[in-house]
């Protein structure tokens, strides 16, 4: 018999030792496979935010967090809408430390055409807009024009095709990138748009604002501060200088969401290691304990003209063949459930999560592929070592 | 006892698959008395598990294994088919994080995948077995 059918049969023909190893390397290379890409989504998906939000100081009413959270809307996708005077904008133009400022528009549509389900619309000031267009090029490069709209990734609208909000046949004209957060969700257009949208979700009879005109409100102020100011000095004059608003710096805005990503990346990087030393262990005393297991089955092969070297390496091969095909099945069943589920993820933790690109998986792949085919083999030198030094004489007179 | 293990294997994935597509993996529901776009794709999916899940019960009766092997290709085909039914065939809701695409969709997916897996195994290991039998 061949040393490659031996491996086989070796392998085969002790299904439940077979199992038990090929169980500890699913759970080993799962684990550290899928905390590596869940850790790594939502540092993504908080990078993203912060890139995408692009501004120092978000200025919104007063009265907004009691009817939503800006970062709701944001990281969760929660439509909502606030407005405050218009010519809150230029008071804040005025203030010392301000670099470039702008506006938008919030508005969230009647349940759209296909589902019972309300959708963001978020308006933005083509002339000073700084925020907003820089990730709009990367679906759409022109101005967009009246009753065009760019919608987030998140969303099953194509280009080219239309989205009826309150009665306006709206023509996408750009689909954006994925952010892993709220915004994947939402609508964007002009501020034309927007105050159209007002005017036909007033004439349908829903009522938007109170006594305004569409034209007279803004529902908030992106700012960006000048070099060399203090940015927390320039928020706090906005918010004692200036009745009815708050000024929130962005980076504020997104500490309790990191906070609670790092708590989250912290348990997972714990739980991977605790996962690996407890599977790494388990596997010593297995193989440990497989040494009395085989001493006779070692001692005939020795026996029957094995070389101690061909022993050894025979039980590295066996650890080695169950090490590579549970690293497999745990990758390809920790795959199945952080990819597909992405969005269950995100919207269950209420966190941005984006996942890693292929490129990067891949590296994920690798790493936990290694922890697995280099822990098992460890572990079982010493196996190998004692089975290969087996008193052959001895064992097969005293048949044990 | 292989091929059993297999075919029952088999027949639990397609029972999960009908079971979960319209309770603990259900598309969204009924809102305001409308159905959404997803509620079609949801039973096109029990339909085609109702179908796999009969095929699969047939597959562990029948004692001929060449019929066997046959009826395992069939369940491959159709359970690599219901991959496609939610958002490719059938269209799903609008917003990807509503039910339809978190749970729905990526539920079928990894459960038709395992099946058509499964079912694929069970063609090569009937293939094998028919070649060592000649």
């Amino acid at each position: 018999m061949s040393i490659r059918k031996l491996l086989f049969f070796n392998i085969v023909r002790r299904p439940l030792r077979t199992f038990a190893l090929l169980f500890i390397c699913i759970v080993m290379s799962a684990a550290v496979f899928g905390g590596a890409v869940i850790s790594a989504s939502l540092q993504n998906g908080i990078n993203s935010l912060e890139q995408r939000l692009g501004a120092d100081i978000i200025v919104l009413p007063e009265s907004a967090s009691e009817k939503v959270k800006l970062e709701n809307i944001l990281l969760q996708g929660t439509p909502g809408y606030f407005y405050m005077d218009k010519n809150i904008e230029n008071t804040l133009a005025g203030v010392d430390g301000v670099d470039k400022l702008s506006a938008q528009y919030f508005l969230v549509s009647a349940n759209a055409e296909c589902c019972t389900v309300q959708v963001q619309i978020i308006g933005f000031d083509d002339e000073t807009d700084f925020s907003v267009k820089p990730w709009l090029s990367e679906a759409y490069s022109g101005s967009l024009g009246r009753n065009e709209i760019v919608v987030g990734s998140g969303l099953s609208t194509r280009v080219g095709h239309t989205l009826k909000l309150y009665g306006v046949e709206c023509k996408a004209v750009g689909k954006l990138e994925s952010t892993g957060t709220g915004l994947d969700t939402a609508v964007y257009a002009s501020a034309d748009t927007v105050r159209d949208l007002i005017k036909a979700a007033e004439s349908k009879g829903i009522s938007v604002l109170s006594k305004q005109s569409p034209d007279d409100v803004i529902s908030s102020v992106y700012i960006k501060v000048k070099d060399g100011y203090d940015i927390d000095e320039v928020a706090a004059n906005i918010n004692l200088g200036i009745d009815g608003v708050q000024a929130v710096r962005t980076k504020s805005m997104l500490t309790g969401t990191a906070d609670k990503l790092s708590v989250i990346s912290g348990s997972v990087t714990v739980l991977i290691i605790a996962v690996w030393v407890l599977s790494a262990v388990i596997m010593l005393i297995v193989f440990t304990a497989l040494v009395n297991e085989r001493k006779r089955e070692f001692a005939v092969l020795r026996a029957v003209g094995f070389s101690r070297r061909k022993l050894g390496t025979q039980v590295m091969s066996e650890t080695l063949v169950i090490c590579l095909i549970g690293a497999v099945i745990g990758i390809a069943i920790a795959s199945a459930v952080v990819f597909p589920f992405s969005r269950l993820i995100e919207t269950q933790s209420g966190l941005p999560f984006l996942s890693p690109g292929i490129l990067t998986s891949l590296g994920y792949a690798a790493l936990a592929f290694g922890a697995v085919i280099l822990t098992g083999p460890l572990a079982s030198v010493y196996s190998a070592y004692r089975l290969s030094r087996v008193d052959t004489a001895k064992i097969l007179r005293e048949g044990d | 006892m292989k091929r059993l293990i297999i075919g029952i294997a088999e027949g639990i994935a397609a029972l999960v698959l009908t079971i979960g597509a319209f309770t603990f993996f259900k598309a969204c529901g009924e809102h305001d008395g409308k159905f959404m776009a997803c509620h079609w794709a949801q039973n096109a999916v029990v339909l085609a598990g109702i179908v796999l899940a009969a095929l699969a019960l047939i597959r562990i009766v029948v004692p001929n294994d060449n019929i066997k092997t046959g009826i395992s290709i069939g369940i491959f085909a159709l359970s690599a088919a219901v991959i496609f039914i939610p958002g490719t065939t059938i269209n799903l809701c609008m917003m990807d994080d509503m039910a339809c695409h978190t749970t729905f969709k990526p539920a079928v997916i990894v459960v038709s995948a395992v099946l058509a897996v499964i079912a694929l195994a069970d063609v090569i290991a009937g293939f094998v077995k028919a070649k060592k039998a000649q």
